[in-house]
């Protein structure tokens, strides 16, 4: 018998001369309907011994159980016995009274020696005494690793029975343990009552009784539940227990992972396992994960027996539910990805290799997916911002067009994109265009100076507009680490210029895969001319071919206006090289300069200034004017006409721009342009006279 | 360029490449240019030691900063930029060359581009 089973001998004599009530450990949890169920744990050697048995008796395949008995039975579950009967016009619900209970030693030895074990006296003994309980019932414990294959293989002969009875009525039947299903499309009452008598008969004859209260008749009509299991449409579970889960994620995300384990997961009476964990130990984040992840499997595993894979079009709500259980998976991912608190690395494992089963899951860990949600998360958190909220929240209390009109203005002192903007007369289309307007960050001087810097920083951007060798998944994650987050926040058009140049590295990712090695950036047939453009767009004064020079282009700009060559004087020495976005500050040169040869008087000259002042670049267009302007001069940006209201948009986020002027009394004054704010006297260009616009830009 | 020796600044943060572009020179004609090759320079250094020609990495930072945008005196040296991120092989704009980083990768291109440069 030892020999048989290759349990270690000294530890089957202890485990098995053992007496009293240490063998188990008695322990009572509330059953779904909230009455009490006993439990006995048995000690750890006696558990050993059970599983060893087990193992043993398991491979065996005349030891098998009945291929209709789905519970404990490796392959089976729950939701295999609950497939059986989709689809099904009337499902008979059977359940046995106290089902090990009913079981007890003697049955247990009959049936060791019985067929198809035929055990010895001894051995069938020694069997069943180490599955019983060893007090005076001496029945099946429910806990011990055994019983649940005992107790099937006691309903073999039963099960048999079942399955012809249900062959002469025309029904499919399955068992789970004590759950004992039919289901026909004969709708006859008559077959039915016949069917229940038949069945309850042979459940007697075969020593166990039949729980009355629980036999049910189920219709297409109601909700047909089968060992839990939704099978109305398809196979599902309940709402509740998605809610559930959903709800639970969403605490994980919002609150950490810690905050949740001490809670109740399901709000049902049913003692999941970590209440019953928590109250033998403390309660642990592994151990919560690992249960959350189960209850995660076990939907998928539902949703996804319906079949409804690969022709899921066919019936849509069996695909919503495919959805549904890949998102929740995918929300799992992510949070064990981005959490911070410790766990067990193996199960960010586990869950990734579930997550590598589904290939649109898989489709979305690609690096190109990263980028994009490390782009969403950005505007996601902008939109989270109790001062976005609040900004919302206030237009949507505007009821007029006045109102409106002063919300914008208060805005626009902040955030230049409202500065003179135009809206429509329709006042619900106005408030469209600026709630459309407020769900996007304002411009960020800070951030666009970060992507444009990271243009010459090692480990930035540059690697993208070098000659060095370099993987897409690289390239995609340098977009990641510098641009992805910041790109909401940059000007419009600079927007538009990366996000041009960066669809160029979409393309080569679609045609060859992330894996892709790029040998050289500046020769590869896709980037070479778009990642060139980019260059000369967003760099003055570097390499004559792929940047831009200020001093030709100003020389351009003043050849369009028709400006004449003695009334423009270019002080541009030294080619100081900067990073900006080229088209959007020639722009505003253009119309500055146009500006200003119609504003400046005849007999003065217009002066174009380039010089390095610390680590700052300061582009200056003054005249020599020496007239001066009205003291109220410069005391708000209203003076300001369309084409200095394009200046203050393109400049935008690329540098400061300030006015500066000397007024009647003798000051100078500076008026910040994207904010209307007044500019402290130290900070003058120097210049005693003359109207100026300066442009300070970042090295 | 009248003087038989020409002192070159070699200056780039890659040492691997600042050797391998030292060598190459010395390989065209080691009894022609004496090159000074430094990982960086300073503004007194650079200043004062008057070099014939200047072969910078743009990627230096006191390259992009201070030299190509002529806050240091380079005393009349010839300039020559090199990157990996230059699309031309080598240009030629406002007495200032600017060569890819792949171009004087090659022995015969530095003997070439310094050929080129000393005509002058």
């Amino acid at each position: 018998m030892i020999a048989f089973f290759d349990i270690p001998e000294s530890l089957f004599n202890l485990a098995y001369w053992k007496k009293g009530q240490d063998k188990y450990k008695e322990l009572t949890i509330n059953k779904a309907t909230g009455k009490p169920r006993t439990i006995h744990i048995p000690s750890k050697k006696l558990k050993i011994i059970q599983r060893l048995a087990l193992e043993k008796l398991q491979v065996v395949e005349k030891f098998k159980p009945s291929k209709n008995a789905h519970g404990f039975t490796p392959g089976k579950s729950i939701v295999t016995n609950a497939i059986v009967h989709r689809r099904s016009k009337r499902i008979i619900k059977m359940d046995l009274k106290d089902f090990f209970p009913s079981i007890h030693f003697g049955r247990v030895r009959g049936m060791f020696m019985a067929y198809p074990f035929e055990f010895g006296n001894k051995a069938a003994t020694i069997m069943a005494q180490l599955a019983c309980l060893d007090d005076k019932s001496g029945v099946l414990p429910q806990g011990g690793p055994l019983s649940p294959y005992i107790a099937n293989m006691m309903c073999r002969r039963l099960d048999k029975r079942l399955t012809e009875v249900a062959r002469s009525h025309r029904c499919y039947f399955t068992r789970y343990a004590d759950d004992i299903t039919f289901s026909t499309n004969d709708k006859s009452q008559s077959n039915i009552d016949d069917l229940i008598k038949e069945t309850s008969s042979i459940i007697e004859s075969e020593g166990f009784v039949v729980n009355k209260d629980k036999t049910k008749i189920l219709t297409p009509e109601e909700r047909q539940v089968v060992t839990g299991v939704i099978i109305n449409d398809g196979i599902n579970v309940n709402r509740r227990y998605v809610r559930n889960l959903r709800a639970t994620l969403r605490n994980c995300e919002k609150y950490g992972i810690n905050s949740q384990i001490n809670k109740k997961i399901y709000r049902d009476n049913r003692a999941s396992r970590p209440n019953l964990h928590r109250s033998l130990h403390h309660p642990s984040i592994d151990y919560f994960l690992r249960h959350l992840f189960g209850k995660i499997n076990f939907y998928g595993s539902v949703v996804l027996s319906n079949n409804q894979d690969q022709k899921n079009r066919e019936n849509s709500n069996l695909f919503k539910r495919i959805q549904t259980y890949e998102n929740i998976l995918y929300r799992f991912y992510e949070l064990l990805k981005t959490s911070k608190e410790e766990f067990d690395p193996k199960i960010e494992k586990l869950v990734k290799r579930s997550v590598s089963k589904r290939p649109k899951l898989l489709s979305k860990l690609s690096i190109q997916h990263q980028a994009n949600e490390k782009r969403k998360s950005a505007r996601d958190k902008f939109r989270d911002l109790v001062g976005t909220q609040d900004r919302l929240a206030k237009l949507d209390l505007i009821e007029n067009q006045h109102t409106l009109d002063f919300f914008i203005v208060e805005l626009a002192k902040t955030d230049p994109r409202f500065f003179k903007i135009k809206l429509g007369a329709d006042f619900e289309n106005a408030k469209e265009n600026i709630r459309e307007k407020l769900s996007f960050p304002a411009v960020s001087q800070d951030k666009t100076i970060k992507v444009l810097k990271s243009l010459f920083v090692e480990d930035g951007l540059k690697k993208l507009v070098h000659s060095d060798p370099i993987s897409v998944k690289d390239c995609y994650r340098i977009f990641c680490d510098n641009y992805e987050a910041e790109v909401y926040y940059l000007p419009v058009l600079l927007k538009n210029e990366f996000e041009e140049w960066k669809s160029n590295f979409d393309k080569l990712l679609n045609k060859n895969g992330d894996s892709y090695e790029i040998e050289n950036i500046l020769e590869n047939s896709t980037l070479r001319d778009p990642t060139n453009k980019l260059k000369i767009n967003t760099r003055f004064n570097g390499s004559p071919s792929s940047s831009s020079n200020l001093k030709e282009k100003i020389k351009e700009l003043v050849n369009k206006i028709g400006i004449e060559d003695n009334r423009v004087e270019l002080q541009i020495d030294k080619p100081i090289g900067f990073y900006t976005h080229v088209p959007s500050i020639s722009r505003s040169i253009y119309k500055v300069l146009d500006s200003m040869s119609k504003h400046t008087d005849e007999g003065s000259k217009i002066f174009i200034n380039l010089k390095k002042i610390d680590e700052k670049i300061e582009l200056i267009i003054f005249n020599d004017s020496k007239m001066p302007l009205h003291d109220d001069f410069l005391s708000n940006r209203d003076f300001t006409n369309g084409k200095l209201s394009d200046v203050i948009r393109h400049t935008n986020g690329l540098c400061n721009y300030w006015i500066e002027a000397g007024l009647e009394n003798g000051d100078r004054k500076i008026l910040n342009m994207h904010n209307g704010g007044m500019v402290l006297n130290t900070d003058l260009s120097g210049l005693s006279f003359g109207f100026a616009h300066r442009f300070r830009f970042e090295k | 360029m009248t003087k038989n020796n020409l002192n070159i600044l070699l200056i780039d943060k890659n040492r691997d490449r600042l050797h391998r572009t030292n060598s190459l020179i010395k390989c065209c004609d080691s009894s022609r240019y004496c090159v000074d090759p430094q990982l960086k320079v300073d503004q007194e250094a650079y200043e004062s030691n008057n070099y014939d020609i200047v072969l910078a990495h743009y990627g230096n930072k006191e390259v992009e900063q201070s030299i190509a945008d002529g806050d240091w005196d380079s005393g009349g040296a010839i300039i020559i930029f090199f990157s990996g991120g230059f699309d031309k092989d080598k240009e030629k704009f406002n007495d200032v060359w600017w060569v890819s980083a792949s171009y004087i990768d090659k022995k015969e291109n530095i003997y070439t581009l310094l050929n080129e440069v000393c005509k002058k």
